[in-house]
């Protein structure tokens, strides 16, 4: 049982990191044709060895750990980092075979591991011991935490809406009408959401070059800063997971007569459109000063509490 | 809840990977320590000062407001599934609840504890 | 809510709750008595919250194991989403230098003494005793049907609700069907934890110009500079 259990853990994780390699390269490949210019394209067939390259330069580049800084917490912030990025997917079903724990509270348990998320940032900024890394954390953190609110109500409508707290009934739930039809406004709302809650532009402040100088990772080098870049691609791919299967009807197909390919196989369509939209956010739009992302961020917060009713 | 053996499986096998890397890490690099990588970064200079200086109280008050407004959906939980259950009563109660915090929201929202930091604070 | 009692665990129990159960709550219990002892012991008072940390994630596990499911997972994003990173805040906040630490100790042992010896016999008293009220039974809010302000709450058979719901469903319609006064109490205790955090840390700020965005994009550059006259001394204006 645990063995068929690890199994299934292996087969999700494996998936995602290459998934989140590739990200990469597409993300600076799309971005680069926005821009009109090219991304990587030198190493493999179209760029596609580039983030074995990158992640290989980041393996061996010496690991420094600075000597005010708190180290075994210092060690710690990258891990636990990933380890939530990692977590939340255990109770997301990625094919038709349904999610790794298929819990009642699916939902709910998402939230609570996105509520964790927070603390890997804050481990990291608080263990450098250094000002720039400090206040990017604290930055980021309030912003996180800010976004989480509305976030947790459009679940919760969406949950109302199907009856349970469960992933695998909300998507069933959308096998006639994606909830991106009714709910179309919360929609928009998530999508922000999503952007904040993943420190992305046009949210990016915390981790600005200019302002903070990747904020709460300065100290981090080698595979703490590999750590930290994974897990925010796979939290951004778990963003996106989660709002295909909130919004745009999950493993289910769009026709009914084109329902005998995978489940997954449209899973990871509706998700790459939805990554699709966030680089092209990220190309697009200009970044938000402070204060007005968390003037935002509560006003949004009480339009997802009014349509919550 | 057998279901939550999938998630200890998630957890544990996350946490092995995440060590295992950090530690690829140290034992695939060359370690050159110097005493100027070992300080903190402050764009090229030495450090001003305490790192730990107190900082801005609007983080603080963003923290309590999220407490409490968390608590809010922890309560709006249960509602999801048991609200329709409770008929026009469930809904009254509901409506109430939110009555209330909507009107501590707007006195926030009024007082300005929503708008964060003027420019100059920060 | 049944009163809940944790009896103590009796070694019989690997042959009822299995293996994996056995294991799983003797490795939690002992996690969560080392992080308490830890969040104490340690001289660093964001060590300390940390350890508090992981003392939550290891009560959310035993709650788990309990059955307990939705307990759990608000344990998580309660307790350690939204209360331990105030705390976090605060003493990063304070920053208290251990020399500090060190000298408010010594008067605090009586105080802790005597704490130790209500903690000691409430314990006792907590776990010797039997389990049988339900208050679920005998709701606080009298169930009428047709009251005076012609509402009508509705009639559950807590039996038939057991069978075909969930146990967050019967929660909800416990929580806003039965024990409504207390759900709105609490609503009234959050409203003023709302206030009162409004009213202790607003400060008056100094009223910078504030940027109308909109008024800033929307002047007409045509109109923005003017020759007022052709004299030696031309004067513009931006």
């Amino acid at each position: 049982m645990t063995v068929y259990v690890l199994v299934q853990v292996l087969a999700t994780v494996v998936p995602l990191l290459l998934a989140v390699a590739f990200l990469t390269l597409v993300e600076r490949r799309v971005m680069g044709a926005m821009q009109r210019r090219q991304g990587p394209n030198v190493w493999g067939f179209g760029g596609l060895l580039q983030p074995f390259f990158d992640g290989l330069k980041l393996l061996l580049k010496e690991p420094i750990l600075p000597s005010t800084a708190d180290q075994p917490l210092f060690m710690w912030a990258p891990v636990l980092t990933f380890l939530t990025s990692q977590a939340a997917w255990a109770a997301l079903p990625t094919s038709s075979a349904g999610a790794v724990s298929d819990l009642n509270l699916g939902t709910m348990y998402f939230l609570a591991i996105g509520s964790l998320g927070v603390y890997g940032i804050l481990l990291a900024g608080w263990a450098s011991n250094s000002k720039y890394a400090f206040l990017g954390c604290c930055r980021s953190v309030a912003q996180m935490i800010s976004y989480e609110l509305p976030m947790g109500l459009i679940v919760l409508t969406t949950a109302v809406v199907a009856n349970s707290l469960n992933w695998t009934v909300l998507v069933e739930t959308q096998q006639w009408v994606w909830f991106l039809l009714p709910l179309w406004p919360l929609g928009v709302i998530w999508m922000i959401c999503c952007l904040a809650e993943t420190n992305r532009a046009p949210f990016d402040l915390p981790e600005a070059e200019a302002e903070l100088v990747a904020g709460y990772n300065v100290e981090y080098s080698s595979m703490g800063f590999a750590l930290f870049f994974i897990a925010e691609y796979a939290n951004l791919i778990l963003m996106s997971t989660v709002t295909s299967l909130l919004f745009l009807g999950g493993t289910g197909a769009p026709l009914a007569i084109l329902s005998f390919l995978p489940g997954a196989l449209w899973l990871s369509l509706k998700t790459l459109l939805v990554l699709f939209m966030f680089v092209w956010v990220r190309a697009t739009l200009p970044r938000y000063r402070y204060d007005q992302l968390m003037t935002l961020g509560w006003t949004v917060c009480a339009v997802a509490l009014l349509f919550m009713l | 809840m057998i279901e939550y053996l999938g998630v200890i499986v998630y957890f544990m096998v996350a946490t092995v990977l995440g060590v295992v890397m950090f530690w690829a890490a140290t034992q695939c690099s060359s370690q050159r320590l110097d005493l100027e990588k070992l300080t903190a970064y402050e764009c090229g200079y030495d450090a001003f000062g305490e790192a730990r200086s107190p900082f801005d109280v609007g983080f603080y008050l963003v923290a309590i407001l999220f407490l409490v407004f968390d608590l809010e959906v922890a309560f709006l939980i249960p509602w999801a599934l048991g609200g329709v259950l409770s008929g026009w009563a469930g809904l009254a109660a509901l409506l109430l609840f939110l009555a209330v915090l909507v009107v501590g929201f707007v006195y926030e929202w009024g007082k300005g504890a929503l708008d964060w930091n003027s420019p100059e604070t920060l | 809510m049944t009163s809940l009692v944790l009896r103590p665990l009796c070694f019989n129990s690997l042959h009822k709750k299995g293996l994996l159960m056995t294991s799983m709550f003797f490795l939690l219990s002992t996690g969560a008595w080392m992080s308490a002892a830890l969040v104490l012991r340690s001289k660093n008072p964001v060590h300390s919250v940390f350890y508090l940390v992981l003392t939550f994630l290891h009560a959310s596990g035993l709650l788990v194991l309990l059955g307990l499911e939705f307990f759990a997972l608000l344990l998580l994003l309660v307790y350690i989403g939204a209360l331990a990173i105030m705390f976090l805040f605060v003493v990063m906040l304070l920053d208290i230098p251990a020399t500090e630490l060190m000298a408010h100790q010594r008067g605090a042992y009586p105080v802790a003494g005597l704490l130790f010896v209500t903690l000691v016999i409430s314990l006792v008293g907590l776990l010797w005793q039997p389990v049988e009220t339900s208050p679920l039974v005998t709701p606080l809010w009298p169930v009428v049907q047709g009251g005076p302000l012609g509402l009508e709450f509705p009639e559950t058979s807590w039996q038939t609700a057991a069978m075909s719901h969930s146990a967050l469903a019967q929660l909800g319609v416990a929580l806003y069907g039965v024990h409504v006064d207390l759900l709105l109490l609490a609503s009234l205790l959050l409203l003023v934890a709302m206030i009162g955090a409004v009213a202790l840390t607003l400060t008056r700020r100094v009223h910078a110009p504030l940027h109308d965005v909109f008024a800033q994009q929307s002047v007409d550059y045509q109109k923005v500079v003017s020759l007022v006259q052709q004299s030696t001394q031309a004067k513009t204006f931006t």
